[in-house]
């Protein structure tokens, strides 16, 4: 074979090269093997010399960066790529399970199968799994060192400077970074009834509102900024166009170069919702999984349901949305069931309310700064109820 | 190892998979993740709905082994699934979009190489020359040199993978070789011109 090419070598036109898979291949370094082949060939025909060599060009001029992948995110996405598989085959395999085995038997591989799956999914997010295990009891920041601080302050400012080394709370140096290589992560743990801003080593600013965490890096990657993000956050990104900021919440992914924007995305909550101020977001629903891509523009509120992941985008007044940061709550027409849970957390108090109170659309503002009795007073007022607090309960219930 | 050679092993290992051992499948998706990766980034810059796209295509494969066994190159059956997938997920996102009016940008198909080079050449002549010779192609044209060159797919599989026909394939490819060309002067005076670009573009030594 490769005497019949010597023999046409002499008369091939550039196609001819294209077209010749072995030389596309070697071209491609993709066969070292011919090159034993080819250098005694090109010496042996100068003529073809300036054809070769710009074939052989062409074909470099397509070689893409490789873009790599590190090995343990490829094992998180085979893992998760398994228990999607496993979870939407379940019934079937279950259904050839009971015909060819005895009943105690499915019923053991039913607990196998839910355990591993369930061993799986833990395992998935080992972030987010370390995460769930806090309290909102207090507010602290959790070090990638380990180190554990308090805050005891009402409101809180956390700064990071550009090259994580240093870390201000309240305007008092506290720590130096150490022993990390920075891309390990912290999380700021904010407590019902406080609220906290912290600047992130890019100059991102981020409030968070009561009963939320921040999961960040100290120094962000190379290529993107990605901090998830449980209850409500008003972020302020800097700009970068070349480090996409992530903010991953449980139900979507949004991405944004630089530009403002509330998230509020509580896991008591059955909605997940972004209002956009400035810029552009894009965001990934459901994330991962038939993940969808939407665009916001500003002053567009989404609001995504946890189970479906279905979605509405509306033209919202955005200064409703981010008013929480100075002290003041905005409702229209918002349900008042979600008004009192977010008082609840707020002024760390627990609430209930009875079921005919959870249809109730209501609109006003509140101002943080009272009381929560004046708070819970006014509400009471506007949507005609009452309310009894006692044993660190309210009790909150609709006048008939 | 030849290319040859290395389609028979993936082979064997496919076969592996459809009869049943979903380790050759777990092989087979480490080995080509990256490939894959990159091959959906040519189509969009967002990541992550590549990295779904690969998901739901492995999810597929195992949920539909038995329907697979004739797959002869790994890499190419592969890449054209995710290709399909990857446009329908496009194409019910910007049916989505289209309808709430969210978006004003089209998709277009990236290619790394233009953004590779702007982002590690320092030198703006060579960007120049390199926009030269890209600029003037579709997305279509483009994509089936890439297909071509780097994926190193033939006409066969270019035109089941494009859905055109194997001569349409054949003349497009001709049709933008020449157009490069072209783009640098006509056979006889492009030589020197033509060299000095792609040399600058690829900074290999002439030798």
């Amino acid at each position: 074979m490769r005497i019949t090419m010597e023999k046409e070598f002499r008369r091939y036109t550039l196609d001819d090269f294209f077209d010749d898979p072995d030389f596309c291949s070697w071209a491609r370094s993709e066969r070292p093997d011919l090159d034993e082949y080819y250098h005694p060939l090109i010496n042996e025909h100068p003529e073809q010399k300036i054809l070769f060599r710009r074939a052989y060009k062409l074909i470099r001029l397509f070689e893409d960066e490789k873009i790599t992948t590190d090995l343990q995110r490829k094992l998180q996405l085979w893992d998760v790529t398994k228990s999607i598989y496993r979870k939407q085959n379940t019934p079937a395999r279950l259904y050839r399970q009971i015909f060819r085995y005895a009943a105690v038997f499915v019923f053991l591989t039913t607990i196998g199968s839910l355990t591993y799956y369930l061993i799986s999914s833990t395992s998935q997010h080992n972030n987010t799994s370390l995460y769930s295990k806090l309290d909102f009891t207090e507010t602290k920041l959790l070090l990638d060192n380990g180190k554990e601080i308090n805050i005891k302050t009402k409101q809180s400012e956390i700064v990071y400077d550009q090259i994580g080394n240093q870390i201000n709370i309240n305007n008092k140096p506290v720590s130096k970074v150490q022993n990390t290589d920075g891309t390990e992560m912290n999380q700021l743990v904010v407590s019902f009834g406080r609220q906290a801003r912290i600047i992130l080593s890019d100059q991102t600013e981020v409030w968070l509102n009561a009963g939320s965490r921040l999961v960040y890096p100290t120094i962000f990657e190379k290529d993107k900024r990605k901090v998830q993000l449980q209850g409500e956050a008003f972020f302020k990104v800097s700009k970068d166009k070349t480090k996409p900021f992530i903010v991953e919440t449980g139900n979507s992914r949004i991405k944004v170069l630089g530009t403002s924007f509330n998230v509020k995305a509580y896991p008591d909550e059955k909605v997940e919702e972004t209002v956009l101020v400035e810029g552009s977001v894009s965001l990934n629903i459901g994330k991962r999984l038939f993940g969808k891509e939407v665009l916001l523009k500003p002053d567009q509120r989404i609001v995504i349901s946890d189970i479906s992941n279905s979605y509405t985008v509306s033209k919202v007044e955005v200064g409703n949305y981010t008013s929480w940061i100075n002290g003041l709550f905005v409702f229209v027409d918002e349900p008042l069931s979600s008004v009192l849970m977010r008082i609840s957390r707020y002024y760390n108090i627990k609430i209930k309310w009875t079921e005919d109170a959870e249809p109730l659309r209501i609109s006003g503002k509140l101002d943080l700064k009272d009381d929560f009795q004046r708070v819970l007073n006014a509400l009471a007022l506007i949507s005609d109820g009452s309310y009894i607090h006692e044993n660190s309960v309210v009790n909150f219930k609709l006048n008939n | 190892m030849s290319n040859n050679d290395k389609i028979d092993l993936y082979q064997n290992i496919w076969r592996k998979f459809t009869d049943g051992d979903d380790e050759a499948l777990s092989s087979i998706y480490f080995e080509f993740f990256d490939i894959l990766l990159n091959f959906g980034l040519k189509y969009t810059s967002d990541r992550f709905l590549v990295e779904d796209c690969i998901q739901n295509l492995f999810v597929s494969l195992l949920k539909n082994r038995q329907t697979q066994k004739n797959v002869i190159n790994v890499r190419f059956y592969l890449s054209k699934a995710l290709r399909n997938l990857m446009l329908y997920e496009q194409r019910k996102t910007k049916k989505l979009i289209t309808v709430e009016e969210h978006r004003e940008t089209d998709f277009t198909i990236t290619y790394s190489i233009e953004n590779s080079l702007i982002a590690s050449e320092t030198d703006e002549i060579r960007f120049h020359f390199l926009k030269l010779a890209i600029e003037d192609l579709t997305a279509h044209q483009r994509e089936i040199l890439y297909l071509k060159f780097n994926c190193g797919f033939n006409y066969n599989q270019i035109s089941e993978l494009m859905q055109i026909s194997v001569e349409s394939t054949r003349t497009l490819v001709y049709r933008t070789i020449k157009s490069i060309k072209d783009t640098f002067g006509n056979e006889t005076h492009s030589n020197l011109i033509f060299f000095h670009v792609f040399h600058s573009f690829l900074n290999l030594s002439s030798d």
